[in-house]
């Protein structure tokens, strides 16, 4: 391989790295989580988690879990 | 008339390729002694550039599945190569991505493989539907697939190419066609090692795949053309040639 491929090897992988999603931590929740914890139906749960983030309750991000774009819940700061 | 030889493997998917089948098609090639060596796509894995990519798949990077492709690129030493899905991912990354810095370095990847190919003196077929290999003597279109159905794969590349040899199911099929103007087509085995391919367990049609590759003959006079499979069984490497 040229020096020009193994550059692009290694710039390529640098990117890819930033790509990696930053884990769920240990105040973050998902939907699921949220209706085990709250006795309530999937749904439910996450109708009510929609509206506290709308109201500025809570915040929310996107990470892959088990290959699916999952929401990640935490109160908001 | 004289009778041109040629050979063609698929989905040796970088560093899940499967050693024997290697080392098989290698040794075939230097008894068969093909005029033309195809190389039918899916080079790389580049499973840390897929849609959906695990934080492990990311965190695995691509450099030894680069390298070893490149390595048995080397080694086979094809004359042609159509791109698979699995190596168009940098191209697609490039034209399409949302991310833009992803987007640049894929972008200097696509240029630095298109040059190690031409360093190479390897013609390359972009992975788009209507691009596909025709030998200068006739033959087979000689495509990567874009099928992924494992009922009957040759007989559906066949609808849409007409007479082909392509690979990305993994299955090794034929289909003949039951007009009057003949025609047939073929879906190849894979160099990839089918039990490293661990995304696809829960697929039934992951039963059908085989390790296998593809090797035929055309007369320069009329472009007919003539092929077999080499397929592994159990232990065995079955080929019309008998078990090699």
């Amino acid at each position: 391989m040229t020096s020009e491929t193994k550059k692009a090897l290694t710039g390529l992988e640098w990117a890819i790295a930033q790509t990696i999603d930053e884990p769920q931590q240990e105040d973050e929740f998902t939907a699921e989580e949220f209706s085990r914890a709250s006795n309530l139906g999937i749904t439910q749960a996450r109708n009510r988690l929609d509206r506290m983030t709308g109201q500025g309750q809570l915040s929310k991000r996107k990470i892959l879990m088990d290959g699916r774009q999952t929401n990640l819940f935490r109160k908001a700061d | 008339m004289a009778i041109k030889r040629f050979l063609y493997c698929a989905d040796s998917h970088g560093d899940l390729i499967h050693d024997e089948s290697r080392r098989k098609l290698l040794k075939f090639a230097a008894e068969w002694k093909p005029h033309y060596r195809i190389h039918g796509g899916d080079l790389w894995d580049f499973a840390a550039l897929r849609g959906g990519a695990s934080p492990e798949d990311k965190a695995n990077g691509i450099s030894e599945d680069y390298a070893a492709g490149m390595k048995f690129l080397d080694e086979y030493k094809p004359d042609f190569l159509t791109l698979g899905n699995h190596d168009d991912r940098i191209w697609q990354h490039t034209n399409n991505s949302r991310d833009g810095i992803l987007k640049e370095h894929c972008a200097a990847l696509v240029r630095a493989s298109e040059e190690e190919f031409k360093r190479r003196n390897i013609s390359f077929i972009p992975y788009v539907v209507g691009k596909y290999l025709q030998l200068p003597e006739g033959g087979p279109k000689f495509i990567h697939g874009f099928r992924s159905s494992n009922v009957s794969p040759a007989k559906l590349h066949h609808g849409d190419w007409g007479s082909c040899i392509h690979g990305h199911v993994h299955k090794p099929d034929t289909y003949v066609a039951t007009h009057v103007d003949g025609g047939m087509s073929m879906s190849a085995g894979c160099i990839g090692d089918i039990d490293a391919m661990s995304y696809a367990n829960r697929f039934p049609a992951k039963m059908g795949w085989r390790q296998g590759w593809i090797y035929g003959t055309i007369n320069d006079r009329t472009g007919s053309w003539h092929a077999w499979h080499v397929i592994k069984e159990g232990d065995d490497w079955i080929s019309p040639m008998g078990n090699l």
